[in-house]
């Protein structure tokens, strides 16, 4: 918005000519309009006489940098300031709010100002501007919650993605009861998520648990040879491995690599519209998609966890031997003597329903992820911290059953 | 042209009303889809029409009103009949939506696999006879990665009737086609609908497409039908957001900025 004051004194019949062709263009052009500015009449000019300060020349946003430099410093100490618009030339809003600004300024350090010459156009604007909030007084805030908000809307979050999570587990298994009589079984699927998460998770699974049985056989012969009862040491890592640590370790790594595979597939075939196109075709994604993942880790986990009990009591063995010099044959014979055929079977029977958590966690991730690569990734990163949380706590509530029972 | 588009309707859409959030998508919309025609849904961007093919196929629910289809009201069906109606429903997604570990063959198969106990044989026949249809038995060996945009929506196309299905739902099947895809999907559309005796939905926005394939068109905007008829009907049509619509104007009913609140003051303003 620009205004043509046509004060100008000696430049009138210029500003004549300027406010026929101001009329009619919205945006300043002319001899205001020239970037650099050419002549020096057409800066804004602060001429201070007495107590009177002069505007002359044009106030506009092209012009307006070298005002702010040029503002006289001294100003009348005492009396009333007096602001005569009589020589301005142009005004557009830049201008109107730099001073109106400066009015402002000069009024709240208890100073009197008195305008003069001001036309109605030129009152209009300064009007308009002063009607606006002071920018520099604007803080711009972005949103924040207290953290009772914050964790009140996770609360509803966690609440509300743990029904999601149990309707498609309860939907899983209801499909599953339905399906149990028609003997109809997708085989090839089937063993398809047995290979890949069975077969070829058995070498880091033989790895990982023969080294989690040297571990705990070593910290075992440090305490124990204090005490010269090296060959506890069996008791120790046999009652480990077969309840806690080999259907954890399993778990874990499956997690890690089953469970995010599952939810970066069905992520995937959801982002696609694969799995509407499945329902369109009048065909149940459950049935398809989750009640082959869920029973092929059913299968796989505790074969897996049989695989990391046999690894990790040789990993034990080994220690045994190469560290106190314990024979595998004395080491065995006293494991076997501690433990029977139940120890194994505690930790044997926590694998389906971890097998169960790890695979509805990682398809629950998967249809929840929508139709962008980046939620895929997000949703499988969390499918395995989930996974993983849930598979810690499931172990925990078995150690509280199975002391409540006296297993 | 004018009798297919009055002709007597297989799905009947009354009074619906369908709300995401406190956003009505539907307000009270009444839809009659005649049988063995090809009618289109048409509006601009975000005005839902997908949202109607997912009520129509019972993917979801209304929060008042009616979709029936050949009589069945989709949202009442117990879930065993309504994945019966479905199967006698096709449906081709905007990028095809093929299964992305299986090769084409698999693709057109999986559905005859699903719900049926066919021959090996039979299913080879019936898959081959389809992609035939589609012009693309020479690529039943590919793996969906390997075909162009086209081909998928093509293979997608096999897949959605090789079930015979009576009613066929294309979802913005012309988006993102070179031309000679375009006329191809056009064409097959056509004989498709005439030789199978379908009924054909297409939802799209793609004007110049639609008026020369379908029978009938519906024009959506703003959870309402702005107008129905037939491309010569639309055409006279002067309404101004008809036009504005059918002739891709900027200025017109629908604004170029989006009503909000002062602009000089949403710059400045202090943010609450």
């Amino acid at each position: 918005m620009c205004i043509k004051t046509g004060r100008g004194g000696s430049r009138q019949g210029r500003q004549a000519k300027q406010a026929k062709i101001n009329a009619k263009l919205p945006i300043l052009r002319g001899d205001c309009g020239s970037v650099p500015v050419s002549s020096e009449s057409e800066r804004p000019q602060i001429r201070l006489d007495g107590n009177t300060i002069h505007l002359a020349g044009c106030w506009t946003s092209l012009t307006l940098e070298r005002a702010l430099a040029g503002l006289p410093r001294k100003l009348p100490r005492e009396g009333v300031i007096a602001v005569d618009f009589a020589e301005l030339g142009l005004l557009d809003t830049s201008g109107a709010w730099f001073i109106s600004r400066s009015l402002r300024d000069l009024e709240g350090s208890g100073r009197e100002v008195r305008t003069l010459n001001v036309s109605r156009d030129v009152r209009a604007l300064l009007d308009l501007v002063a009607s606006q909030p002071d920018p520099r007084e604007v803080k711009f805030t972005t949103p924040r919650f207290t953290f009772l908000q914050r964790c009140g809307l996770a609360t509803v979050q966690i609440y509300a993605s743990i029904l999601e999570y149990l309707e498609l587990l309860g939907r899983t298994v209801s499909r599953w009861v339905l399906l149990m009589g028609s003997g109809r079984v997708r085989l090839p699927q089937f063993f398809e998520i047995v290979e890949e998460t069975g077969v070829n998770a058995v070498p880091i699974i033989i790895l990982l648990a023969f080294l989690i049985g040297v571990v705990i056989t070593y910290q075992g012969l440090f305490v124990l040879r204090t005490y010269g009862a090296v060959i506890f040491a069996a008791n120790l890592a046999g009652v480990t491995i077969l309840r806690e640590m080999g259907p954890l370790i399993v778990a874990i790594v499956v997690a890690g690599r089953t469970g995010s595979a599952f939810a970066a597939q069905i992520g995937a075939m959801r982002a696609a519209d694969e799995v509407d196109a499945m329902v369109s075709m009048g065909l149940n994604p459950l049935e398809i998609l989750v009640l082959p993942r869920v029973f092929g880790l059913m299968l796989t986990l505790p074969l897996l966890t049989v695989l990391a009990d046999m690894s990790g009591i040789v990993g034990a063995a080994l220690t045994a031997q190469l560290v106190a010099g314990i024979s595998p044959y004395a080491f065995l014979t006293q494991m076997g003597s501690a433990i029977g055929p139940a120890t194994a079977l505690t930790g044997l029977a926590k694998a389906p329903i971890f097998a169960v958590v790890i695979a509805t966690v990682g398809c629950f991730h998967g249809f929840k992820a929508e139709s962008s690569a980046e939620s895929v990734g997000r949703r499988t990163t969390r499918s395995v911290v989930q996974g993983i949380f849930f598979v810690i706590v499931i172990d925990a509530a078995f150690s509280v059953a199975y002391s409540t029972l006296g297993l | 042209m004018s009798t297919k588009c009055s002709a007597e309707p297989v799905i009947r859409i009354r009074d619906l009303v369908f709300e995401r959030g406190n956003r009505a998508i539907f307000d009270h919309v009444n839809i009659d889809i005649p049988r063995g025609g090809i009618t289109a849904i048409m509006g601009p961007s975000g005005t839902g029409k997908t949202t109607l093919l997912r009520l129509i196929t019972g993917q979801l629910c209304p929060s008042s009103g009616e979709v029936r289809v050949d009589g069945l009201p989709v949202q009442a069906l117990r879930t065993r009949e309504l994945y019966a109606l479905r199967m006698r429903m096709g449906m081709l997604f905007q990028e095809g939506a093929l299964l992305t570990d299986l090769n084409v063959f698999e693709n057109v198969a999986f559905p005859v696999r699903e719900h049926t106990d066919l021959s090996e044989s039979m299913v080879r026949n019936l898959v081959l006879m389809t992609l035939q249809a589609v012009g693309l038995r020479g690529a039943a060996e590919r793996m969906p990665a390997e075909l162009s945009g086209g081909m998928a929506r093509r293979v997608a196309l096999a897949r959605a009737i090789v079930m015979g299905p009576e009613f066929i739902f294309y979802d913005e099947p012309f988006t993102g086609l070179d031309p000679i895809s375009l006329g191809a999907v056009v064409r097959l559309i056509r004989r498709l609908n005439h030789t199978l005796n379908l009924t054909t939905v297409i939802v799209s926005h793609d004007v110049g497409v639609v008026e020369e394939v379908a029978d009938c068109t519906y024009l959506i905007s703003d959870g309402q039908v702005v107008a129905r008829g037939t491309p010569e009907e639309l055409r006279r049509n002067r309404s101004e957001w008809v036009r504005q619509f059918m002739d891709g104007l900027t200025e017109g009913p629908v604004p170029f900025h989006l009503p909000g609140t002062d602009y000089a003051r949403a710059l400045i303003e202090e943010r609450e």
